[in-house]
């Protein structure tokens, strides 16, 4: 199927062919017969927003299978980070947002050139992120909320923990694949230890900080009460974790 | 802090404080986890409980953060359910090496569990070292010369110690917010430091203004040769400046300490702050003018504009802070001297004199006489700055 995924699409074929041949990969990988249409929404704006970058439109070739693999892997290591508490679509919308500011600013597929702007003073990915012109579902307007929020507490280390988080959720090259640790490590000018800790922390943070957001509030004329619960019984947001 | 009697401003307000509680726990967390053969959970915990304390957290609010702690500490420790193989599967391109992600889980499956709060310390003064060093010899040698620079990143590290000695972590965490918050407590100790330095420098009425570029001339030929002549003309400039007026100059244009930090560090007005700033900048330009005029310090091969390449700032406003700043790193002070000063200082004779217990006397004096003195020492800063 992945063989199928990475041909090259022309800009009409997207919808029709591409996107229903990557809700049945994505079925596959998550082990059901059935995933969230905002997962597929999701995975054809970007490939939307990858076939924009080229000049005729269309999405090349391994593309598109790259594509896929990037958003399964980085959805799989957050799920493991934050032990299965957000739901596929949730993960998925944050992947995509800080993907479509990759390619946006062009931090994508060429590492060189890209990975500069990410040195410190960290704002830069951050900023780009949060004031993004991107036009999701609301789970990537709740993300944007929230890394914005973040941004704008006076903790400096946050702000770098973030930018790791959002660095190894958002880069991929599709051209030669994968992205290495180091390079990664190199966007951030740090370590390999180093970036890898602060990712971690990060995604952990952004999870934490999406559920707390999460929270029925007292003002909410539907939810009530807070509900004390909310945040020690996580299994109960449980969706299509793996 | 106003609690407003709004229901959702309540709610708002307090899920801010929970938010701001989770963030600073995240980043202590890691800063825990870099710290080596430590209980990460166990810490994180204690630390979430002293953050809700001191937030007056809900008890629902106390146990998110609670669970947060389980959740940031987990992969980071082998009793938190969680072990190096797990850290590496979670870095989910393979191409990461488990045991340098999580040394804590390493080494605490090697048996070092029983590693107590002592060791914890030690671990977290020598990643401070380690953090720290360099830059701060950087600072100690901009302010004082290098003739006195070791002996003042020694008692800062000293004093550093004896904090971390004299609390539980939690309270040592305490004040460490962020990395920055750390760095600003060591430079505000230096400060103070360098600040007796001088003063006691200033009062031997056999010293020159310039003693401590002859000093450093005539101890440290290899030094010598790598200074440039504007690197020179600028330490005598500097040499000549009073403490206060050097000590808030340095600060402020070669580490980006803004007047409110000035204020808070120092305890010196913002004004006043910005009164010695400008000061200082006027007495530099003006030392550094008859300097470069002065016939005796041509050595002939000098290019007769390289001196522009130095920019001595005339005011506090931003670009020319960024430009001295960056000018004056390039060329006032080689890295490598600096590299060689950590090495020979902090790794040998610093961690020498740890390891052996060589603080026994510096432990002697307690905490609070400690911030006295450096109470006693801002107090007299703030009025030599007033004055």
């Amino acid at each position: 199927m992945i063989d199928e995924l990475n041909q090259r699409y022309e800009r009409g074929d997207i919808a029709t062919r591409f996107v229903p041949l990557a809700r049945r990969t994505i079925a596959e990988l998550e082990g059901t017969g059935a995933i969230p249409d905002a997962c597929v929404d999701s995975v054809g704006r970007m490939i939307h927003a990858l076939a924009a970058r080229t000049s005729s439109g269309v999405l090349e070739t391994q593309h598109g299978g790259e594509y896929l693999r990037h958003m399964w892997q980085r959805s799989d290591g957050l799920n493991r980070l934050l032990g299965g508490v957000l739901e596929l679509e949730v993960r998925f919308a944050l992947i995509e947002l800080a993907t479509f500011v990759c390619i946006e600013h062009s931090w994508i597929g060429c590492p060189p050139k890209g990975f500069a702007p990410l040195r410190p003073p960290w704002r830069t990915m951050i900023d780009a992120v949060a004031s993004t012109g991107m036009t999701g579902d609301s789970r990537t307007q709740r993300w944007r909320e929230i890394v914005s929020d973040i941004r704008d507490r006076p903790v400096e280390g946050a702000r770098q923990i973030l930018t790791c988080a959002l660095t190894r959720s958002g880069m991929v090259d599709v051209e030669r694949g994968e992205l290495s640790d180091d390079d990664f490590a190199a966007a951030a000018g740090k370590g390999r230890r180093w970036f890898n800790q602060s990712h971690c922390a990060g995604v952990r943070l952004l999870g934490q900080t999406f559920r707390i957001k999460d929270r029925p509030s007292a003002s909410s004329p539907v939810l009530g009460v807070p509900s004390a619960n909310v945040s020690t019984n996580p299994t109960s947001r449980l969706g299509g974790a793996s | 802090m106003i609690r407003k009697t709004n229901g959702s401003s309540v709610t708002n307000h307090k899920m801010n404080d929970l938010v701001d509680a989770t963030i600073q726990l995240s980043v202590w967390v890691l800063e825990l986890a870099g710290f080596g053969d430590r209980p990460v959970v166990h810490e994180a915990r204690e630390l979430a409980a002293t953050l809700a304390r001191d937030r007056n957290l809900t008890p629902s609010d106390t146990e998110a953060l609670l669970s947060a702690a389980d959740l940031f500490g987990a992969p980071f420790d082998i009793d938190g359910g969680a072990d190096a193989a797990h850290v590496s599967d979670v870095l989910d391109d393979g191409g990461v090496n488990a045991a340098s992600v999580a040394p804590s889980a390493v080494v605490a499956k090697e048996g070092s569990s029983e590693a107590d709060g002592s060791e914890s310390m030690h671990h977290l003064l020598q990643q401070s070292i380690r953090d720290f060093g360099s830059p701060l010899v950087m600072l100690a040698v901009r302010l004082v010369g290098y003739e006195d620079a070791e002996d003042v990143v020694q008692e800062a590290f000293v004093r550093l110690a004896i904090r971390i000695r004299r609390k539980p972590l939690a309270e040592t965490m305490t004040p460490f917010r962020s990395r920055e918050d750390l760095w600003r407590l060591i430079c505000r100790d230096t400060a103070c430091l360098a600040y007796n330095r001088l003063r006691r420098r200033q009062s031997r009425a056999d010293d020159p203004a310039d003693a401590g570029v002859e000093r450093l001339e005539t101890s440290t030929p290899n030094r010598r040769r790598e200074l440039t002549p504007e690197s020179k003309q600028l330490e005598r400039a500097y040499a000549s400046l009073p403490p206060v007026q050097r000590i808030v100059h340095v600060l402020h244009y070669f580490y980006g300490f803004t007047d409110s930090d000035l204020e808070e560090m120092l305890a010196i007005s913002k004004s006043n702050s910005r009164e010695l700033i400008g000061r200082a900048s006027a007495a530099l330009r003006r030392a550094f003018e008859t300097n470069v005029c002065t016939p005796k310090e041509s050595t002939g091969d000098e290019q007769p504009t390289s001196h522009r390449g130095l920019t001595i700032p005339g005011g506090t406003t931003e670009p020319n802070r960024v430009a001295s700043h960056e000018n004056a790193q390039l060329e006032i002070y080689d890295t490598s001297n600096v590299q060689l000063l950590v090495d020979s200082i902090l790794k040998n004779r610093l961690f020498k004199a740890y390891d052996e217990g060589g603080f026994n006397g510096q432990e002697g004096a307690s905490l609070r006489a400690l911030e006295a003195n450096d109470a006693e020492i801002c107090l007299l800063i703030a009025k030599e700055a007033a004055a």
